[in-house]
């Protein structure tokens, strides 16, 4: 009992405290999410400036190319001369109107480098992004979607858009200018060129070159933190190209391994283009969970207390019970030994008395010791009823099974109750349809019936009916033969709420003072006798009379049976 | 009429007839001092009836500087790899080297200082040497520490040249590394795109590779493509003199901006130009160069194939036109050359009418080829195949040096001889595992270094005087 008081407990601390930890957990976890997404939003503006640096770039290469595609020069010869004066350009593409590839050609193309750029070009040039004039054939194009190909990525203007392609060292950029006739020229930027060129338009490592003037300054090997963060980005940033590979990184890059605070994608045309944005831990926002731990354990600790002083009292209650329970029990042991005296004199004065002439004061003698033997049997009873409700439970001992007359013991007990039903104004009848001697502990069959009986006698108005049937079930497959015994009264009858309520100890239906006396324990004491010997007493939700019925079931041993006669 | 005659041992006389007989096109616009075009073919006479290949070569020759002519304005940014393998003594060597540099420069002269690492620093930017002290406290600043972060270095450095390019200076990105790139975009071919793409707008690249951990083959290729001097520095002490040399080569830059055009004749296809790439489209040749020094002589060799012509016939093999900004005049010239190809049924005058000179230049430009094909055997682990192609490459350039010795000039006769000499050590060293490492960064130095004959002087061209 104390163990499972204790586990109680133990529940009892732990079950809020993991409540509360998780609730408080969680909210300060969400405060910290929302305090980092400040943090984002306020530092991805260094990511949008960028972006923009990015955007700008390419803008400047269309314009740079217009304007040399724009040159009075026939298209062609213009195309070989900007591969080869202009740095930014890899390779002029021009296709007709019927998406005949007219330039460059095999004669145009040398070298390895060149050969890439020749196998790569079909592919390219059916997957080139289409004049938004002609908007019906957009899904053409998607459509056609290969290994390694990008959907065509908005325009520019109405003639020209960008179009990024997976081919030799990464993605490349194409430059797209549609004439109104159809005809499509493409230049294939050189990878190389507009990387060294975002790398130059974005910010250096301005860190450490305050780090450096500090120290050309202050000659100490350490700038100051202040001055130090006063011009440097917050944090640091990486250019990632589509396979996520570091082009280029700045800031302060101390925390290059962390994971990163925000991840934007490129605008047009890098869009498989990643910037990262990574800071330094602490400036996080952590929320530590030492106040939280702390206020925790001095809540945890404070059940603790209280606690183990409801369990100290409660143990110390459960001891001072046990210990008036075994005083009873002590007590009722102890009375034992002189009522049986108090019986066994009675028996002897009885059968003394026998022997005395007939007389009116033997008759009175008689009658008085008739009183004294039934109100010894009661008190006896109610001994055996307290020492069988102070054994420990769950222990089936103390059966003494011997071969028994049902029809002489049933026969003896209703005898017994004769005179106080009859003066209680009720009829009690027994049959019994067993014949033979069966192999039971009497005493436990008279101690259910006793009871049952003396609660019949209690609670069933005067002129009611009480009768005893005494069965053997034979057996079945999964028990052996059983005995059944069914006490029914034509009384008021017990509710089916109550039904099991009335076999718990101390349980009456109604505890006032007008109420029948008793002890509350009757019902309680003969349902354990009964289990007691393996068997079970339970209260049938029906009754043949109109009041309760009670069921006695017995197993009987068959091998113990004795031969009858 | 043409070049067959010639049989002199004098390789200037020999230039003279030639720049005469190719219909002496080189046209002086000023006064001033013109650079030296020259165009041959290996073989100007070729058989009959038969589809060949032949080599044709463009040789530009620049002139001296005289004492008191002031050189051209430099406008230079010094990149510097400061990441951890830079420490100590590294470290402190470049400073010292950059230090040094910036010390030499002129008032007029632009300067800019790249640190690179993680990332990329600009500690000067562009700026006139005219505060060369608070330059020189500044970089005194610089310390090692990171990883390198090389394109972006490059990057940032070609940015800040480009602040102030102009083609009246000499625009160059100095590019100092030890080690791997490894932040960043970091394939040779990257990089070497990169190169060739600053070349196109007058900004070459030189490499300094120092010690025995750089990636030799995005150095050497970067340089190549930026028309740079690809330098290898085996020891840290070396580097104030390398940056010297490099520095000496930069403030003799006597033309830049070069616009090489090569015209092939009908009936020959161009194949490709030996050790260099170049645009060919169609029948165009486009070589790009950056600058060349004061008495560099620089030549690019195009491969071509001749379709069968009929005996006795002639047909025209190339038109040359090269433009170039002359440093010194601050002038655009403008030079022009052609030849000719002759078919015979006589191999005998075939091999008589040779141009032994243009050959000679032709066999170490092929053997180089082979060099570099040698280098990719060995990193392929063949290193049988490796050492014979070395040492067929001796054999051949001994024999050209022996057939055709007497006919050549004496720089050339050393080159030839050197370049034998350097095939047969090689076919020697690099068996050796160990030696691998230092032999790779070595031979890819050579390589580079007779791809664009960075240190190749000659006596300043007399002929080429004009009056």
């Amino acid at each position: 009992m104390p163990r499972r008081l204790f586990l109680a407990l133990l529940l009892l601390v732990a079950a809020p405290l993991v409540l509360l930890g998780w609730m408080s957990a969680s909210a300060v976890k969400e405060n910290q999410s929302a305090a980092k997404e400040n943090l984002t939003t306020l530092l991805s503006s260094q990511l949008f400036d960028a972006d923009r640096l990015v955007v700008e770039l390419f803008a400047d290469y269309a314009r740079q190319l217009d304007a040399a595609l724009e040159s009075p020069t026939p298209l062609l010869e213009t195309l070989r001369q900007i591969r080869r004066e202009q740095p930014i350009v890899r390779q002029g593409i021009f296709v007709n109107p019927d998406g005949l590839l007219l330039y460059p050609l095999a004669d145009d193309l040398h070298g390895a480098d060149a050969a890439e750029v020749e196998a790569a070009l079909p592919a390219m040039i059916d997957a080139r992004p289409l004049s938004t004039g002609d908007s019906d054939s957009q899904p053409a194009s998607s459509g056609k979607l290969s290994r390694g190909k990008l959907a065509p990525t908005a325009a520019l203007t109405a003639q020209s858009a960008w179009q990024q392609w997976y081919m030799g060292d990464g993605a490349q950029v194409i430059y797209w200018r549609f004439s109104p006739n159809g005809g499509s020229v493409g230049i294939l930027l050189q990878r190389s060129r507009w990387m060294a060129d975002l790398i130059a338009a974005l910010p250096d490592d301005s860190s450490s070159a305050a780090a450096l003037d500090n120290q050309r300054s202050d000659a100490s090997d350490r700038p100051s933190p202040g001055e130090t963060i006063s011009n440097t980005p917050i944090g640091s940033i990486a250019l990632l190209d589509e396979a996520k590979r570091v082009i280029y990184r700045w800031g302060d890059l101390k925390n290059a391994q962390s994971q990163p605070l925000a991840d934007t994608e490129l605008s047009t045309p890098l869009a498989s283009w990643h910037f990262q944005l990574k800071v330094d831990e602490s400036l996080l926002p952590q929320a530590t969970m030492i106040p939280l731990i702390l206020s925790l354990t001095g809540i945890g600790l404070l059940v603790l207390a209280v606690g183990a002083y409801v369990l100290t009292s409660v143990g110390r209650q459960i001891a001072s019970a046990k210990s008036r329970v075994s005083f009873a029990g002590q007590v009722s042991h102890e009375l034992r030994t002189p009522l049986t005296n108090i019986r066994l004199y009675t028996e002897l004065a009885e059968s003394d008395l026998e022997q005395l002439d007939d007389g009116e004061a033997r008759r009175s003698l008689a009658k008085r010791l008739q009183v004294i033997d039934h109100e010894s049997r009661r008190l006896q009873r109610l001994v055996s009823g307290v020492l069988e409700m102070i054994r420990p439970s769950g222990k089936r001992v103390g059966v003494r099974k011997q071969p028994t007359d049902l029809a002489d013991l049933i026969q003896g007990i209703t005898a017994q109750f004769e005179p106080s039903f009859v003066a209680a104004g009720l009829s009690l009848e027994s049959s019994c349809q067993c014949h033979d001697l069966v192999a039971v502990d009497p005493d436990v069959i008279e101690l259910v019936l006793v009871n049952l009986l003396s609660n019949v006698e209690k609670y069933v108005p005067r002129g009611g009916h009480c009768s005893i049937q005494c069965t053997v079930l034979p057996s079945t497959d999964r028990t052996s033969d059983q005995l059944r015994i069914l006490v029914q009264d034509d009384g008021p009858g017990i509710g089916a709420l109550h039904r099991e309520k009335v076999f718990r100890p101390f349980e009456r239906l109604d505890d006032s003072i007008q109420a029948p006396s008793g002890t509350g324990i009757g019902l309680t004491i003969a349902r354990r006798a009964a289990r007691r010997h393996d068997g079970s007493l339970v209260l049938l939700p029906k009754s043949d009379k109109s009041g309760a019925a009670f069921e006695l079931t017995l197993p009987l041993d068959p091998l113990h049976l004795p031969t009858a006669g | 009429m043409f070049v067959n005659e010639l049989k002199s041992a004098s390789r200037w006389f020999a230039t003279g007839l030639l720049v005469a007989c190719t219909w002496g096109t080189a046209l002086p616009t000023a006064t001033a001092e013109q650079l030296v075009l020259d165009v041959g073919a290996s073989n100007p006479t070729m058989l009959a009836d038969e589809k060949q290949t032949n080599f044709i070569r463009i040789s530009l020759t620049g002139f001296d500087v005289p004492e008191s002519q002031s050189r051209p304005p430099v406008n230079t940014a010094i990149v510097i790899d400061q990441s951890g393998s830079m420490g100590g003594h590294k470290i402190d060597q470049a400073r010292n080297a950059a230090i040094e540099a910036v010390r030499r420069l002129k008032d007029d002269d632009i300067v800019s200082i790249v640190l690179y690492s993680d990332s990329a620093t600009v500690l000067v930017p562009a700026t006139k040497a005219t505060d060369r002290e608070s330059i020189i406290e500044k970089i005194q600043s610089v310390k090692a520490g990171g990883s390198t972060a090389l394109f972006a270095g490059v990057s940032k450095g070609a940015a800040e040249v480009r602040k102030f390019l102009d083609s009246d200076s000499v625009n160059r990105v100095i590019l100092l590394s030890d080690g791997q790139a490894n932040v960043g975009p970091k394939s040779p071919r990257e990089l070497e795109q990169l190169g060739a793409s600053l070349v196109k707008e007058g900004i070459s690249v030189s490499t300094l590779g120092l010690g025995l951990g750089y990636n030799e083959d995005l150095m050497s290729r970067l340089a190549a493509a930026g028309s740079g001097n690809h330098l290898f520095v085996k020891q840290a002490a070396d580097l104030v003199a390398v940056f010297q040399q490099e520095f000496n080569d930069l403030m003799s830059v006597v033309a830049t901006d070069f616009e090489i055009h090569a015209k092939i004749g009908e009936g020959i296809r161009p194949v490709r130009v030996l050790n260099t790439k170049a645009d060919i489209s169609g029948q165009d040749i486009y070589i790009p160069l950056a600058q060349l020094y004061a008495r560099q002589q620089r030549y690019f060799v195009i491969e071509v194939e001749v379709d069968p012509g009929q005996s006795g016939s002639k047909r025209a093999m190339a038109d040359v036109t090269i433009s170039y900004q002359n440093m010194l005049s601050k002038t655009t010239d403008k030079l022009s050359s052609n030849i000719e190809v002759r078919f015979s049924d006589d191999a005998k005058l075939v091999e008589k009418n040779r141009d032994k000179e243009t050959y000679a230049f032709c066999a170490i430009q092929i053997a180089n080829e082979k060099n570099v094909r040698a280098t990719a055997l060995r990193d392929a682990g063949k290193v049988k195949e490796a050492q014979d192609l070395l040492r067929a490459n001796c054999e051949t350039l001994e024999k050209v040096e022996s057939d055709y010795g007497v006919w050549l000039d004496v720089e050339l006769v050393k080159e030839v001889k050197r370049n034998a000499l350097l095939n047969r050590d090689q076919s020697l060293i690099i068996q050796d595992p160990t030696k691998w490492n230092y032999s790779r960064k070595a031979m890819r130095y050579e390589q580079t270094n007779n791809a664009a004959q960075q240190q190749y002087r000659v006596d300043a061209p007399e002929t080429a005087k004009s009056k």
